[in-house]
C-alpha cells in the first residue's frame, strides 16, 4: 500500500515546524526602507542578483502581502503548499476573493503606515 | 513468559507524511497512527461523507483494530492502528489511462469538496493515493484527512497542478503522453514546464491562463520568498469558501477534459487482423478450456488490445490485469469496463519490454510491476513476435522471464510465413535465425513442467499452454 506523496520541501518543513514560529517581533520587521509606496505595495520584479527589471508586473506580481504578523502559529503541515500556490488560490478565487484580497491590500498599507509613525517616533 | 513481538513491515512507499505508516503482516494492510493522527481518524469516521464514500467503494473500508495482540511492536509513537481492505493490485498513474487518470483526480477533488463541508480536509493531492479495484477509483490514504484549521489555504492546490491537472492538460491539449513524464519524474510536471509545450492557441483554453501561465509565474515571483504566506492569508481571512471555489473550478475544468484520437497503432486491430473466424473460435475456446477447469485467483492478459480475452479470463478468475503498451485501447477498455461498473479487470498501459521499474526513495518507494502481482496463469497472445523481432528481446530470455512468475502460460506463437511476423522482418538484416517454433517449443519445455499445443488452421499460428512447475 502506498501512501501520500509531497515534495521534498514539504518534508524540510515539517522537521524544521517548531523553528519558524513567527511573531511580529520577527527581525527585520520593524526596519524602515527608503521605498516609494507603490513599490513596498507591489515591488517592480527583480532580476537574479537584485536589480530591479523592466519587467511588466503581472497580476500576481501586484499581490504584495501584508506586513504585521500578529499571530503566533505553527508551521504543521507536512507539505509545502508553496507561496506562489498559496496565493494563485486567492487571484482565481473568482468574486469569492475580492474580500481577501482587500484585506491583504490593506493590512499591507497599514502595517507600511505604522512602520512609518514608529520610525518618526525614535527621530 | 511475555512473547518478543516481531518489528513491523513497514511498506517502503509510506514514509513521506509522519503521521500515518502502512505496514503489511500476514497479508494483511495496516496504517498505524501518531495521536494527532489518531484524532484525525475519529473526526472522519464521525462524519457523514465517510460513511457515503465508503459505501460508494470510492474510499478503502477501514476498521480500527481494538485488539492489537499478535501485532508487530511499534513503539510508542504509534497510538493506533487500523485495518484496510487489500487492493488486488497496486497500480501507479504513470499506468493508467487518460479516462483514469481524470476520474481519480474528479474522486480527489470530490473527497475535498464533501471534506470542507463538514469541517475537514486533504493535507495533500496525489494520484498514488487513488487505486483501482478493476475500473472503479477507491482513495486509499485515510491519513490524509485532517481537520480544516480556519484560514488555511488548499495544502495540496500545487500538487494537484502538478500530478493531476498538467498532466491531463498535455495529452488532452497537446496529445503530449504523460507517461513517460510521472515515470521519470514521480514529483510530477510543475507549471513552467506544462507551459513551455502550450501554444498561444492554448491560452484561451481552460485552466491554462489561470492554473498554468499564472501559476508559473507565481511560484517564479515568490520562490525565494521569506513571507509566511500562509500566516498572511490567515490574517486575511482566506476562507474553506474559497477553496470550494477553486476546487468547484477545477472539478468543472477535468470533468470537460477529453483526449480520444481517431486511431492509433493498435486501435483498429480487431478490425484489421488477418485472423479467419475458425481461427479466432478455436483461440477462444482453447483459452476457455484452460481457464475451465478451476477458479484462478490473479491473471494477467499480456497484450490485451480490446481486452476479449481479459474478459474470458474474468469468467473464471477472481482478478485479472489487462495489459497494454497502446494508450488508447487501454482507455477505450476502461472507459467501456467503467460504464459497465466492472471491478474485476484493471486496465493498465505498460510495456513488457520496458516495465515500470522501482522508482523513488531508494528505488522502492514506488515498486516495479513484476513486483506488484501474482499472477497463477499468463495470457500472452500474438505478442511473443512483436517482443522478439519488433524489441529484440532473445525468445529464451522471454521464456524464462514469463517462468519466473510461476503461472501457468498460454502463448500464441506465429511462424514464419505469417503475415504479422513477415511484415515486423521486412526492413530487418538481422533476420532472427533462433526465432522458430521449435525454439519456442524447447524453451517452453525447459522452464515448464508440461506443454499441451494446438496449431490453427492458418497454418502458421500454434497455441501453447505451458504449465508451472510445482
Amino acid at each position: 500500500m502506498v501512501s501520500a506523496l509531497l515534495q521534498s520541501t514539504g518534508a524540510a518543513s515539517c522537521l524544521d515546524g517548531a523553528s519558524r514560529r513567527q511573531t511580529c517581533s520577527h527581525a527585520g520587521h520593524g526596519q524602515v526602507s527608503p521605498k516609494s509606496w507603490r513599490e513596498r505595495i507591489a515591488p517592480r520584479p527583480r532580476d537574479v542578483s537584485g536589480h530591479a527589471t523592466n519587467e511588466t508586473c503581472t497580476p500576481v506580481a501586484l499581490l504584495v502581502l501584508i506586513g504585521v504578523l500578529v499571530v503566533e502559529v505553527p508551521v504543521d503541515a507536512y507539505l509545502d503548499p508553496g507561496s506562489g500556490s498559496m496565493l494563485l488560490q486567492v487571484v482565481l478565487g473568482g468574486f469569492a476573493a475580492i474580500g481577501v484580497m482587500a484585506k491583504l491590500y490593506w493590512h499591507r498599507l497599514t502595517s507600511i503606515l505604522r512602520r512609518e509613525e514608529r520610525d518618526r517616533d525614535r527621530r | 513468559m511475555s512473547v518478543r513481538r516481531s518489528a513491523p513491515n513497514f511498506e517502503a512507499g509510506s514514509f513521506r507524511d509522519p503521521d500515518t505508516r502502512v505496514f503489511h503482516h500476514n497479508g494483511a494492510v495496516f496504517r498505524c497512527l501518531t495521536e494527532r493522527a489518531r484524532s484525525d481518524w475519529m473526526r472522519l469516521a464521525a462524519t457523514d461523507f465517510y460513511a457515503r464514500f465508503t459505501g460508494q467503494g470510492r474510499l478503502i473500508p477501514t476498521d480500527q483494530v481494538v485488539d492489537d495482540t499478535g501485532l508487530p511492536d511499534l513503539g510508542p509513537k504509534w497510538t493506533a492502528v487500523l485495518k484496510h481492505q487489500r487492493i488486488p493490485m497496486i497500480s501507479y498513474p504513470y499506468e493508467w489511462s487518460f479516462g483514469m487518470l481524470r476520474d481519480a483526480a474528479l474522486l480527489q477533488l470530490d473527497l475535498m469538496l464533501a471534506s470542507l463541508d463538514e469541517g475537514m480536509t486533504l493535507k495533500d493531492a496525489t494520484p498514488f493515493n487513488v487505486q483501482w479495484i478493476g475500473s472503479r477509483p477507491t482513495f486509499i490514504d485515510i491519513g490524509s484527512f485532517t481537520a480544516y484549521e480556519p484560514g488555511e489555504p488548499w495544502a495540496g492546490y500545487r500538487q494537484f497542478c502538478e500530478q493531476f491537472l498538467y498532466p491531463l492538460l498535455l495529452q488532452a491539449y497537446r496529445n503530449v503522453p504523460f507517461h513517460p513524464w510521472l515515470r521519470g519524474s514521480v514529483e510530477g510536471i510543475k507549471a513552467e514546464e506544462c507551459l513551455a509545450l502550450l501554444s498561444l492557441r492554448d491560452y484561451v483554453r481552460p485552466a491554462v491562463l489561470g492554473d498554468v501561465y499564472l501559476h508559473a509565474k507565481a511560484q517564479a515571483r515568490f520562490q525565494a520568498s521569506d513571507r509566511n504566506v500562509k500566516q498572511d492569508l490567515r490574517v486575511a481571512g482566506f476562507s474553506s469558501q474559497l477553496i470550494k471555489k477553486n476546487v468547484g473550478r477545477l472539478r468543472r475544468i477535468v470533468e470537460r477534459l477529453r483526449w480520444s484520437p481517431a486511431r492509433s497503432t493498435w486501435s483498429e486491430y480487431e478490425h484489421e487482423h488477418k485472423y479467419e473466424t475458425e481461427d479466432l473460435q478455436a483461440k477462444s475456446d482453447f483459452v476457455s478450456r484452460v481457464l475451465a477447469p478451476r477458479r484462478w485467483s490473479i491473471v494477467w492478459d499480456l497484450g490485451c488490445n480490446t481486452g476479449t480475452y481479459a474478459r474470458l479470463a474474468s469468467e473464471h478468475a477472481e482478478y485479472v490485469l489487462a495489459l497494454d503498451v497502446d494508450h488508447l485501447v487501454v482507455d477505450r477498455l476502461y472507459r467501456a469496463l467503467a460504464q459497465e461498473g466492472n471491478t474485476s479487470i484493471l486496465p493498465l498501459v505498460g510495456d513488457i519490454a520496458n516495465p515500470s521499474p522501482g522508482l523513488g526513495w531508494r528505488g522502492r518507494e514506488r515498486r516495479p510491476l513484476v513486483d506488484r502481482g501474482c499472477p497463477e496463469l499468463i495470457l500472452c497472445l500474438a505478442l511473443v513476435h512483436h517482443l522478439v523481432i519488433g524489441s529484440n528481446i532473445p525468445l529464451g530470455e522471454l521464456i524464462q522471464w514469463l517462468a519466473g512468475f510461476g503461472a501457468d502460460l498460454v502463448v500464441e506463437f506465429a511462424g514464419r510465413g505469417d503475415p504479422m511476423v513477415e511484415r515486423l522482418l521486412r526492413h530487418r538484416d538481422v533476420q532472427h535465425v533462433d526465432y522458430s517454433q521449435a525454439a519456442v517449443e524447447a524453451a517452453l519445455t525447459q522452464h515448464f513442467a508440461s506443454v499441451t499445443q494446438e496449431p490453427l488452421t492458418c497454418g502458421t499460428r500454434t497455441l501453447y499452454h505451458a504449465r508451472a512447475t510445482a
